[in-house]
């Protein structure tokens, strides 16, 4: 399996680069995972967008195979942990000792165990935003001028919170206010579990629902328009539960999201 | 002199340290890199107070720290009662534990060992084991390849059409965007 690792390189040089960010995240491998490369297709697409547009120096792995989290919670110990190993030694293979991850499950899955003694760091991807936010670099000269008033919250997902150890909240309120026109507005109980993780909402679904009940309400509380969410899986079900609501227009995004949304061209280079 | 040396109050109170914490200092260590912690637990419940899960199914759950004494102890029937396979995984009990043990490492360790009796596992587990075992991802039947951004540009276009409506990644529907936005 190893032999057909190969890695897509980064396009083209953009002409507008975050000069100190850049600089500060040197090259590295984005891990895009299961979910956000075969069902959150949006989210892997604005992912890449906002790396082009503000000069990232990635790579992509074409051949990643599960990181074994969702594994791991089904009972497959030993398997999860193979998963985990194969990645980390084709990453190390490639010559990457930074990865940076869009799911938390991932992320926290791949900073598990022998990554720290190969010497390979894992973050997330709301980290490179945050260090956009906190170096003034996340205004763009391409962003649509002015931006669009919007009320913002956000959900912190576990294993970004607890797992990878981020501070989420303070990520989230600092990515929103470093952007003119958005007023961020906390929620509630902001790092409560959507009910989506562990394998429970594929196998029981109702509990599932029941634990969400919760979020959304606490998240209704806000009247906010947009909930950032920055796991595909707390995406998925938060925006789910906000659907099913009556009279409810908030909708749930991930940050990739949010902020490519305030881009001119968003769509340019999206063909039919 | 050694007499005296072995009396002193001092070489007491470093031995009784030693032999009061150090196990205890040895065992927070190994619980951290991921043996089970459980023997440490002292009964304080903080982790079932703050479990989302418990909070839904009352006593049907008992909770990371009732779970593991059933499983430690090798009652594995009874864990699997006790629902073992419905923790989210969402890490509350770890942060809420005043001896920071790693309660949800353990669950993750005990599924497996009911896994290995055939007790627990749903067939949402099983079917992600088995793809994962064939296809090497947890969702599509095609083994080994990523697909490629490429080829999901037209499913990416809907999503995006236009400014203000990449909301919600997976699907876009006509009039789906939040209020505020043009
Ligand atoms: S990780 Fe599992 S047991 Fe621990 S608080 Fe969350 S749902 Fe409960
Ligand atoms: S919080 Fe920690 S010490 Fe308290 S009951 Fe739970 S596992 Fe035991």
């Amino acid at each position: 399996m190893a032999d057909d690792v190969a890695v897509e390189e980064t396009p083209k040089a953009p002409p507008w680069k975050a000069e100190k960010t850049t600089a500060q995240w040197g090259r590295f491998l984005v891990f895009e995972g299961c979910v956000m490369t075969r069902r959150m297709v949006g989210s892997r697409y604005t992912a890449r967008f906002i790396l082009d547009k503000y000069g990232f120096n990635y790579a992509t792995m074409d051949n990643e195979s599960c990181c074994g989290s969702p594994i791991l919670r089904s009972g497959g110990e030993e398997l999860a942990n193979k998963q985990r190993t194969v990645n980390l030694l084709n990453i190390q293979k490639l010559g990457f000792d930074t990865i940076i991850s869009a799911c938390p499950g991932c992320g926290s899955q791949l900073s598990a165990g022998e990554a720290k003694r190969m010497g390979i760091k894992v973050y997330h991807y709301m980290e490179l935003v945050y260090s956009l936010a906190k170096n003034g670099e996340i205004l763009h000269p391409d962003m649509v001028d002015p931006l669009p008033p919007l009320t913002v919250t956000a959900h912190d997902p576990c294993h970004l919170d607890r797992g990878l150890g981020v501070d989420c909240n303070l990520m989230h309120s600092t990515i929103v206010n470093a952007l003119p026109n958005q007023t961020w507005v906390e929620c509630e109980e902001h790092d409560r579990c959507c009910g989506a993780g562990g394998g429970v909402r594929a196998s029981q679904k109702d509990l599932s629902y029941k634990i969400r009940e919760r979020k959304i309400k606490k998240l209704m509380r806000t009247e906010a328009d947009i909930v950032l969410a920055a796991c595909p899986f707390c995406e998925l079900q938060i925006d789910e539960g906000l659907r099913k609501t009556e009279d409810c227009s908030m909708r749930s995004i991930t940050p990739q999201s949010y902020l490519a949304m305030m881009f001119k061209d968003v769509d340019e280079g999206v063909d039919d | 002199m050694a007499l005296e040396f072995f009396n002193s109050i001092n070489v007491y109170a470093a031995v009784s340290f030693i032999v009061a914490f150090v196990p205890i200092i040895i065992m927070l260590w190994a619980s951290k890199r991921g043996f089970d912690s459980s023997i440490l637990c002292m009964d304080c419940q903080q982790c079932v107070a703050d479990c989302p899960v418990r909070s839904v199914l009352k006593d049907a759950y008992m909770g990371p720290k009732g779970i593991q004494v059933y499983a430690r102890v090798g009652h594995n029937e009874k864990a699997d009662e006790l629902m073992l396979f419905s923790c989210t995984s969402c890490m509350a009990c770890v942060n809420a534990c005043p001896r920071g043990l790693n309660v949800k490492h353990d669950m993750d360790h005990f599924r497996a060992i009911l896994a290995s009796v055939n007790l627990g596992q749903m067939a949402a587990h099983k079917h992600l084991i088995h793809m994962v075992e064939n296809f090497n991802n947890t969702l599509d039947e095609v083994p080994l390849k990523k697909p490629n951004i490429h080829d999901q540009k037209k499913n990416i276009k809907k999503m995006l059409d236009g400014y203000g409506k990449i909301v919600g990644s997976q699907m876009n529907k006509e009039g789906d965007r939040p209020k505020g936005v043009a």
